[in-house]
């Protein structure tokens, strides 16, 4: 066990880190400002020429029904709004972060990106019924795993040590990478982010996705994710070696106040939604390749 | 029934099965495949006798939970989706007695109360379902804290979890 070295340190012992995304952040700041304009959006993803280029193509994409094709940044978003194309430039951003097998996890490249979206998806739905910020609790569903790609890339492939530690002993996988790294890939996952400057709303419950009632702030949004975590997995978006060695607290569910009725609805809400995406990305992923 | 050795399916016309979807094939170049069976329970199936396959890929156990979705899409729930499978065999010629069926998933969080443990209800649900039918599948791979993947090609299935990959026989 080696809860002697700080998280920092981890991070640093890090042999690549994923791309910072930056762009999140900022974008989350313009929108989070009641007196948000369009132009504020359009200027900051107009620095970033290519995910410009990719957020106008899925905005003129067939799933939203427009005869003409927006030609900048800025019709784009008075067509199908803010908080859409803050959806699109996630999605786009979380298939950056998860280029690469993640060999520690058994994952392939997309299969981390589907996870990432599926639970940004079910944090949606989630919102809706907590009446909890939908863009803070979708970028937060969307990041919720970004401390696994610190994880696969320590030096010396400790990660095997994890599934040890499930078989013998019976635990779950946030437990068995304490027992072997000192931290959880959410505790890692919120030092990363922090050194990015994401917001607490975002970092803390990414930290406490596994124990979200010992959260010391922002216990629903804890809560909230504790919960996508479960249903994305039974909605087999939780790829990955033993991915289901993972615990479920009731309490998270009685302290956002959400019944077993809810949970299937929600359930059955977020697998029409993840059609509805992978829709949207295969048609974009067509158009981009005829 | 016995492992058999692995099978080729790579150059077969993939039918992707997604979650709360049913797909019947009687070609011997497509392969039926469904990916991410975590809690969900896929029934595989094949009649020898028709070289016919299905696939079926259920979510929930009880289609009283939502009976509008259980009128788009049957296949989401246990009830609904076996009736359709069933059926489905019946009405291509098949005597469900000749179907060869074979059961995989319904994993479940290994530190969750009652509520959550959908895997366990999805396969309670999917047993008495063929028990009231009095069939019993040739083989299973049930629960566990793994997903897995099956591709069922020209009576073959294969297997997957992150970390193997089995080949059962259902001809």
């Amino acid at each position: 066990m080696s809860t002697d070295v700080s998280i920092d340190t981890l991070i640093q012992n890090a042999q690549k880190l994923p791309p910072s995304p930056e762009i999140l952040p900022k974008l989350l700041n313009i929108i989070q400002d009641e007196n948000a304009t369009a132009d504020a959006i359009a200027d900051v993803i107009q620095l970033d020429p290519v995910l410009m280029a990719q957020v106008l193509t899925l905005s003129n994409s067939v799933h939203y029904g427009f005869s003409t094709a927006s030609e900048n940044i800025g019709v784009a978003i008075s067509r199908i709004g803010l908080g859409e194309v803050y959806r699109l430039v996630g999605f786009l951003v979380a298939k950056r972060l998860a280029t690469e097998t993640v060999s520690a996890y058994y994952l392939n490249e997309s299969e981390l990106w589907e996870n990432s979206i599926a639970s940004a998806l079910a944090m949606e739905s989630l919102a809706e019924f907590t009446e909890e910020h939908s863009t803070i609790a979708y970028t937060t569903g969307l990041l919720h795993a970004i401390g696994k790609l610190v994880i696969n890339q320590l030096p010396g492939k400790r990660y095997e040590e994890i599934y040890k530690k499930i078989d013998d002993n019976n635990i779950t996988l946030p437990e068995a990478e304490a027992a072997v790294f000192g931290f959880d890939h959410g505790q890692i996952g919120e030092a990363l982010l922090n050194k990015w400057n994401f917001p607490a709303s975002i970092t803390v419950p990414i930290a406490h996705q596994f124990r979200p009632l010992r959260a010391p702030t922002h216990k629903n949004m804890s809560c909230m994710l504790h919960l996508a975590n479960w249903i994305v997995a039974c909605l087999g978006k939780n790829p990955g070696l033993h991915s289901w060695a993972m615990d479920m607290q009731t309490p998270a569910m009685e302290y956002i106040t959400l019944k077993e009725s809810d949970l299937q609805k929600i359930l059955i809400d977020v697998e029409t939604n993840i059609r509805i995406v992978k829709e949207l990305l295969s048609a974009n992923k067509a158009q981009a390749t005829a | 029934m016995t492992e058999t050795p692995s099978i080729d399916h790579s150059s077969a016309q993939k039918i992707v099965v997604e979650v709360g979807d049913l797909a019947f094939t009687a070609d011997k170049n497509s392969v039926l495949s469904t990916y991410g069976l975590g809690s969900c329970v896929g029934i595989a199936a094949y009649c020898p006798e028709k070289a016919l396959g299905a696939l079926l890929h259920i979510m929930l156990p009880d289609s009283k939970t939502n009976p509008t979705k259980a009128e788009e899409q049957p296949a989401t729930f246990a009830d609904t989706g076996l009736a359709a499978l069933f059926q489905e065999f019946e009405s291509r010629g098949s005597t469900l007695k000749q179907v060869h069926f074979f059961l995989a998933g319904g994993a479940s969080f290994m530190g969750a109360d009652a509520l959550f443990k959908i895997g366990e209800k999805n396969i309670e649900a999917v047993k008495a379902i063929f028990q009231a039918q009095q069939i019993t599948p040739v083989d299973e791979q049930l629960g566990g804290i793994n997903n897995r993947t099956l591709h069922l090609f020209n009576g073959m299935l294969e297997l997957q979890t992150p970390s193997t990959k089995t080949t059962f026989s259902l001809k």
